[in-house]
């Protein structure tokens, strides 16, 4: 069986699902984050299935960058968890909800 | 086409009876025989296991591995630049321009690290 | 002015412009020099800093007189237009990030801790929201936008010290990487259907076949993705939190500079590749608007805290945006400038005076600000000046914002949206005008008057914002025809 694109977009479709079901439902910060990561590993799979199969080098091109920008997300997103964590001793988006009146 | 794959199948179906089997037989094994203190402890024999099962670390490699994500990460750009580095230069010197001033721009974020003392492991 | 802007911008189309001189490329080197001078001078000393960054802003604003108008060009192979489009937007992503670093220094003190990026990170969100008024294909597009978005979580993140700053952060960045996966997801849809990434391309292949669900799947992706950034409902309920959390400075930046980003990405896609799914977007469109109208206008009443009551507002304002742009007409987008140059002007004004005054008055709660006409009457006054506009009370710029918005609206025979969107702005006035019945009306609760004043600068400031409130308002007429000259090139 050779994969087709299909196989792909599906694969695809279900890490988005996934992450966005893990965004929805987790309660731990950190957990949430690499929900977020996995529905943009997600686009990734897609863009390079499109890529292969449309003949145009563009979308892997779009990946490249897709990564890099991810990468500098994360140290930043990881930075600011971190520091939250130090002043509440805890993750948990239930437990740091004060913004509210 | 699909018989390239059978052995792969068959390798998947070994893997999950064994791995199935050794969790039956330790289910139905562990229901048997005589229990104690010293039996459920996860050495029977030898020194008591000591902390906690998933150790705090300290945030110095957390933020030393970000930055090493951050500058590893910039080689997916020199890839595919020295891959076709040698045809482009022919034609003009924008492909290295390019690149040197995208390293320029690195190295600042770089010394800027350094400077800061991101780097400093004493701290 | 002009002959500083022609040393430093090559002039009106005489030579062809080259990428070197573009403003983005000049903004990413101030901020890159602010950056190593940070950090390579030899005394700690917070102020040169502030002050290099402000004075960096007003040189570019006052370089941006000279930009060649009347003139469209792409470079980089189509990946950045130059156009009127992207000079209005550019100039006033310069007034934000020039007033927020003015803002920023102001509130110098508070919890920076000697941390001075904080001066420099504007640049960099302003150059990459220079990249996106401009984008012509979708990789520059993503890229610049997320430039600007990690820019914003560090601004909202910074004071580490602070519970609320940290929390708003937090809370910024699920929603920032949220919107970027549903924004990327979608472009990728589109990649996969119309086999470009460049918008005219695009625009192209999706014209053939947009019956294709696929495809409508792909653009209300992206939609959902901009509606996120432009916090307009549903997808708003972090503006307030946000908007109270962080640092007042980025609570200004976030409210005016980052939902025009939004608001100039969505313009560009409207009438690059989406132009040939008008109708289908149109429809999502006016829902996002008639949303944010009810839900921004409608939360707000029931706030006690100005910089929620604000966020709520930027709610609603994207809500007034979105009901011009879904006009889809010429005079729809001009008003829809107009309006945005208003907006940009009243609220800088608004968050600059709660600035000025949250040290003093010891936080952003209305009742804080109670008797502040006493003691600070010329305060009092600019805040108000800016409530009233924001409000669109008839002499000020946000009336005649709403009012072009409006004829624009009912021109296309949407009668319906108009009486609701003049419904929500009827009801805003209770919760624009509640915040000016503490100022003048209501007794200080300890009895203690606000004292001390304002730096000369920082009055400066406000008075020169109040002023281009007004001004802007009492010459309509004019600021749009020289917005329609900017913009369609005459």
């Amino acid at each position: 069986m050779i994969p087709t694109l299909d196989h792909y977009l599906v694969l695809s479709a279900l890490v988005f699902c996934i992450g966005l079901a893990g965004v929805v439902m987790r309660r731990s910060l950190i957990v949430i984050y690499m929900s977020l990561e996995l529905m943009l590993t997600a686009s990734i799979i897609a863009l390079a299935a499109f890529s292969r199969f449309n003949q145009s080098l563009d979308g892997q091109v779009l990946v490249f960058f897709i990564i890099t920008v991810a990468a500098a997300e994360v140290a930043v997103g990881l930075a600011i968890i971190v520091a939250l964590f130090r002043q509440r001793k805890t993750s948990h988006t239930d437990e740091i909800a004060w913004l509210k009146f | 086409m699909m018989q390239e794959y059978f052995a792969a199948l068959v390798q998947v179906a070994a893997a999950a009876v064994v791995a199935g089997g050794a969790l039956a037989a330790s289910v139905i094994l562990g229901k048997i025989g005589a229990r104690s203190k010293a039996k459920d402890t996860p050495y029977e024999c030898g020194l008591n296991p000591e902390g906690n099962s998933n150790p705090r670390f300290s945030v110095k490699f957390y933020l030393i591995a970000m930055l090493f994500i951050l500058f590893d990460i910039e080689i997916v750009f020199l890839y595919p630049w020295a891959v076709v580095y040698a045809d482009m230069v022919k034609e003009s010197w924008v492909i290295f321009g390019s690149m040197a001033l995208f390293q320029l721009i690195l190295a600042v974020g770089f010394v800027y690290e350094f400077k800061k003392g991101a780097l400093d492991w004493s701290r | 002015m002009n002959t500083v802007a022609t040393t430093l911008f090559l002039q009106k189309s005489q030579e062809p412009m080259q990428w070197w001189n573009l403003p983005e490329v000049w903004w990413i080197f101030v901020g890159i020099l602010l950056l190593l001078l940070e950090m390579l001078r030899p005394r700690r000393n917070s102020a040169s800093i502030a002050k290099a960054s402000i004075f960096a802003f007003a040189v570019m604003l006052i370089a941006s007189l000279g930009w060649p108008t009347g003139l469209e060009t792409t470079f980089f192979g189509g990946a950045y237009q130059w156009d009127g489009l992207a000079i209005f937007f550019k100039r006033i992503f310069l007034i934000a990030g020039l007033a927020t670093t003015w803002m920023m220094r102001k509130c110098e003190a508070q919890g920076i801790q000697g941390r001075d990026e904080f001066y420099i990170l504007p640049w960099f969100a302003v150059a990459a929201m220079g990249f996106v008024s401009s984008v012509g294909d979708f990789v520059t597009g993503f890229v610049s936008i997320e430039l600007l978005t990690v820019c914003s979580y560090i601004m909202v993140a910074f004071y580490r010290s602070d519970r609320f700053s940290l929390e708003a952060g937090a809370k910024y960045l699920v929603i920032g990487a949220l919107s970027t996966a549903f924004l990327v997801f979608g472009i990728t849809i589109l990649f996969g259907t119309g086999g470009s990434l460049r918008f005219d391309q695009l625009a192209n292949s999706l014209a053939s076949g947009h019956q294709d669900p696929a495809v409508t799947m792909g653009v209300v992706l992206v939609l959902v993705g901009v509606g996120f950034k432009l916090a307009a409902a549903p997808f708003h309920w972090w503006a307030p939190d946000v908007y109270h959390g962080a640092p007042t400075p980025v609570s200004a930046f976030l409210a005016v500079a980052s939902k025009a980003a939004a608001v100039v990405f969505l313009l560009r896609l409207l009438i690059g590749p989406f132009a040939p799914l008008w109708t289908q977007c149109q429809q999502v469109l006016l829902a996002l608007a008639g949303a944010s109208l009810l839900v921004g206008n409608l939360g707000a009443l029931s706030q006690r805290d100005v910089k929620r009551v604000m966020g709520y507002s930027s709610v609603s304002h994207a809500g007034f945006i979105l009901l011009g742009i879904s006009a889809g007409s010429q005079p729809a987008m001009l008003s829809v400038c107009y309006y945005l140059l208003a907006y940009t002007l009243a609220t800088l004004l608004v968050f600059g005076v709660i600035c000025g005054m949250i040290d003093k008055t010891g936080g952003s709660l209305m009742r804080q600000f109670n008797g502040l006409a006493q003691s600070r009457p010329g305060v009092a006054w600019l805040m108000t000046i800016g409530m009233l506009s924001l409000a669109g009370i008839p002499p000020l710029s946000g009336f005649f914002g709403k009012w072009f918005i409006f004829a624009s609206v009912w021109q296309e025979g949407m009668y319906v949206m108009v009486f609701l969107a003049g419904f929500t702005a009827v009801a805003s006035l209770f919760y624009y005008l509640a915040i000016v019945r503490h100022m003048f009306f209501e007794k200080p609760a300890d009895g203690r008057a606000i004292s001390s004043g304002l730096s000369f600068g920082y009055q400066l400031l406000l008075v020169v914002l109040a002023v281009a409130t007004v001004a802007v308002g009492l010459v309509p007429g004019a600021v749009q025809r020289a917005i329609y000259a900017l913009i369609f090139n005459l």
